[in-house]
């Protein structure tokens, strides 16, 4: 029975008696596999609840170019759009930064079609309770939590007064906050009907942002696109599949920061490491030749050590998985949640999804079992394979 | 085994165990729909970036534009890059 | 029974520094016997033990314990050997600092499938034998020169095997613990153990049990 097996008791003894030699390897691996799995839960977050906006969102949205600037686009081209075969949701889009100050903390206002029974439906997801009646009643805007929390900061609590380019001011009630679980995408916006939007930008009713479709046959993506550039010469076209593919390159774990800081990660792990064993290398060696002296074959040391280094590995590799998820998903992620998304405007309190991925937990399990096993295995092997006699000297 | 490992054992499942709790528990349904909501009203899935979108390229050149030259974006700019 | 014939070792043989530590050594030792190999250092008395013990190969030659050839066994059965046959004293005792006394002595007999109640009376029972019990949880480290030396008697009785090896066992202890240590010697061969002790310390010269001295030169049997 394992709990009466002596090897296993000595294997315990030893991991024990000797936890000063342990302590440092666990040490600087608990910091690397903390680091690493922090930066793979919120990339791998960030990209789970992206994709989940990404699916809502419209399959195209086309905006008008001059001088290969994105300018604003015409309303007119949505029937000129419609005519073309294929093509459904037409809508246009106002949305665009309102600086708070010149050079200043800025939002991201979006206007929206609210009499559009979909958005209607879907501002009712959102918002639960909300009144549609008291929104429309007078001008209201949603606001997300950074903007909130800005706001607040300035000494704005039930509205704010935007500052439109006639020169007037604009007093815009605010109706209730955006739900933190949709920071990531919301933080810094600022949801309001969209002829309002149009107002705070100076934009006519015959100008829009972008404009918007779908086109529910995917075969027929390219055809539409080819017609539409037939159609105006300046234009620019974003599909979804393209964003989705540029978050994909942006947060995937293949991608430049992940490679460059797992070949960091090994390479300095193997440095310390290495220097780590040739401190204790006298007294390993010392004791491994005093067991193979006493009885203990090449193998059955190899066996030890190799358990002791699964014991090491498995401790070291759940401390450092679970802090980094205490970290992430219970934390916030301080600090390191600004490499992906900044900290230079609005406070964001993001809330990353908890979202595990076992594939790539296996593939940082591997990137720090393999060359630690390595490093600690070869060399006891090297002195395994030595006379007993010179061993213990 | 020893006493110390089966200690060590105990305290590694329990760590587990909460992690996993904690994962169980969150509420990803509702996650989802405002996500999914705000995804639809809005039409924008673009994270919610915090920067500065006038924060010099180079730290603290705070140069300002080449009079030379107005038009061409001077080094210390970020806003071509936010810019729509 | 152990029958050494022709054996030779030399060590960074092919090299310009090789260095013939055993040259030409014929020897038969009965069961049961005790053989004291005295010569000063380099003489190749700590070598030959080796070579015994199955801890060192020869260069060429043979030597046969109870008609198995030990001298050509590949790593895994000279172990098997090591563990089973011979109990090795060192000079430096050459115990496992981090562990206490019990600890080391049953470390030789985790490996071999037995559950650890029973490791432990086995422990216990060598640890009686060589007056060590009182120390059994005691680190090495706290251990004096004299109580480390019965530590690594009662490690070496633990798989009570057939002969006792001891290389200088008295070079690190002052004359009463030599005292002590010939007479758990002296228990041992009454028990029929066979021993083989190198020394050249002089107080092996007049043992109070039957042994036979063989006298090293140079890598040479020159006596005995």
């Amino acid at each position: 029975m394992l709990t009466k097996s002596s090897f296993l008791y000595f294997l315990t003894l030893l991991l024990f008696k000797q936890r000063d030699k342990h302590i440092g390897t666990i040490s600087i691996s608990i910091v690397i596999i903390f680091l690493l799995s922090s930066i793979l839960f919120i990339s791998s977050s960030i990209q789970g609840s992206i994709k989940i906006a990404l699916e809502s969102q419209p399959d195209f949205s086309l905006s008008r170019v001059e001088a290969g600037r994105v300018v604003d686009t015409p309303v007119e081209w949505i029937d000129k759009i419609s005519d073309i075969d294929g093509i459904v949701d037409i809508s246009p889009r106002v949305y665009g930064r309102y600086f708070y100050r010149p050079k200043e903390e800025s939002f991201l206002v979006v206007g929206v079609d609210f009499f559009d029974e979909q958005n209607q439906k879907e501002l009712k997801n959102l918002i639960d309770g909300i009144d549609l009646k008291d929104f429309f009643s007078r001008d209201s805007m949603l606001v997300g939590e950074g903007v909130k929390e800005f706001l607040a900061e300035h000494f704005y609590s039930g509205d704010f007064s935007f500052k439109t380019p006639t020169g007037k001011f604009k007093k815009v009630r605010i109706y209730d906050t955006i739900p933190h679980q949709s920071n990531l995408i919301s933080n810094d916006m600022v949801v309001m009907p969209i002829d309002l939007a149009r107002e705070i930008f100076g934009m006519s009713e015959d100008l829009s942002t972008d404009i918007t479709f779908n086109v529910p046959n995917d075969s027929e993506w390219d055809t539409i696109l080819t017609k539409l550039h037939l159609l105006f010469y300046d234009l620019r076209v974003v599909e979804k599949r393209e964003i989705a593919k540029a978050y994909s390159s942006l947060y995937n774990y293949k991608g430049g920061l992940f490679l460059i800081l797992y070949l960091i990660t090994i390479v300095t792990f193997m440095l310390i490491l290495y220097q780590r064993y040739s401190m204790v290398y006298s007294s390993e060696k010392r004791e491994i030749g005093i067991l193979r002296a006493t009885g203990w074959s090449i193998g059955e040391i190899v066996k030890l050590k190799f358990y002791e280094t699964l014991i090491v590995v498995v401790v070291s590799f759940v401390l450092g998985t679970v802090l980094a998820y205490i970290y992430v998903f219970v934390w916030g992620a301080p600090l390191l949640k600004e490499i992906f998304l900044g900290g230079a405007n609005l406070k964001n309190q993001v809330e990353f999804a908890p979202t595990i991925n076992m594939g790539l937990l296996s593939s940082i399990f591997l990137f720090y079992a393999v060359p630690l096993f390595g490093s600690i295995l070869i060399p006891v092997w090297r002195i395994a394979i030595t006379s007993p006699k010179e061993a213990m000297l | 085994m020893i006493k110390q490992f089966y200690i060590l054992i105990v305290i590694l499942s329990i760590l587990i165990i909460s992690v996993v709790w904690d994962y169980m528990r969150y509420d990803r349904a509702y996650s989802s729909r405002v996500v999914s909501s705000i995804g639809y009203i809005t039409g924008l899935s673009s994270p919610s970036l915090s920067v500065s979108y006038y924060e010099p390229r180079v730290l603290m050149l705070d140069s300002s534009i080449n009079t030379t030259y107005p038009q061409m974006m001077t080094i210390d700019r970020m806003d071509f890059i936010y810019a729509n | 029974m152990i029958e050494i014939d022709n054996l030779n070792k030399v060590y960074n043989d092919g090299t310009p520094q090789a260095f013939n530590a055993l040259k030409s050594i014929n020897l038969s030792i009965d069961d049961g016997e005790a053989i004291i190999l005295n010569g000063v250092s380099g003489s190749g008395k700590s070598t030959l033990l080796s070579i015994i013990a199955a801890l060192d190969k020869p260069t060429s030659g043979k030597v046969v314990v109870d008609g198995e050839l030990i001298s050509k066994l590949p790593d895994l059965h000279a172990s098997a050997y090591r563990a089973k046959s011979i109990g090795f004293i060192f000079q430096h005792f050459n115990l496992i600092e981090s562990l206490s006394v019990e600890e080391n002595i049953y470390a030789p007999i985790v490996h071999i499938g037995l559950d650890i109640e029973r490791i432990r009376d086995m422990a216990k029972r060598v640890m009686v034998e060589a007056s060590i019990e009182h120390k059994a949880d005691q680190s090495i480290r706290d251990l004096s020169g004299g109580e480390k030396q019965r530590c690594a008697i009662a490690r070496a009785l633990v798989r009570d095997p057939k002969l006792i090896i001891c290389d200088e066992p008295t070079a690190n202890l002052d004359r009463a613990n030599s005292m002590k240590f010939i007479d758990i010697l002296s228990r041992l061969h009454s028990r029929g153990k066979s021993i083989i002790v190198a020394t050249h310390d002089p107080l092996f010269k007049s043992l109070p049990f039957p042994s036979r001295v063989i006298e090293m030169e140079d890598g040479v049997i020159v006596e005995g």
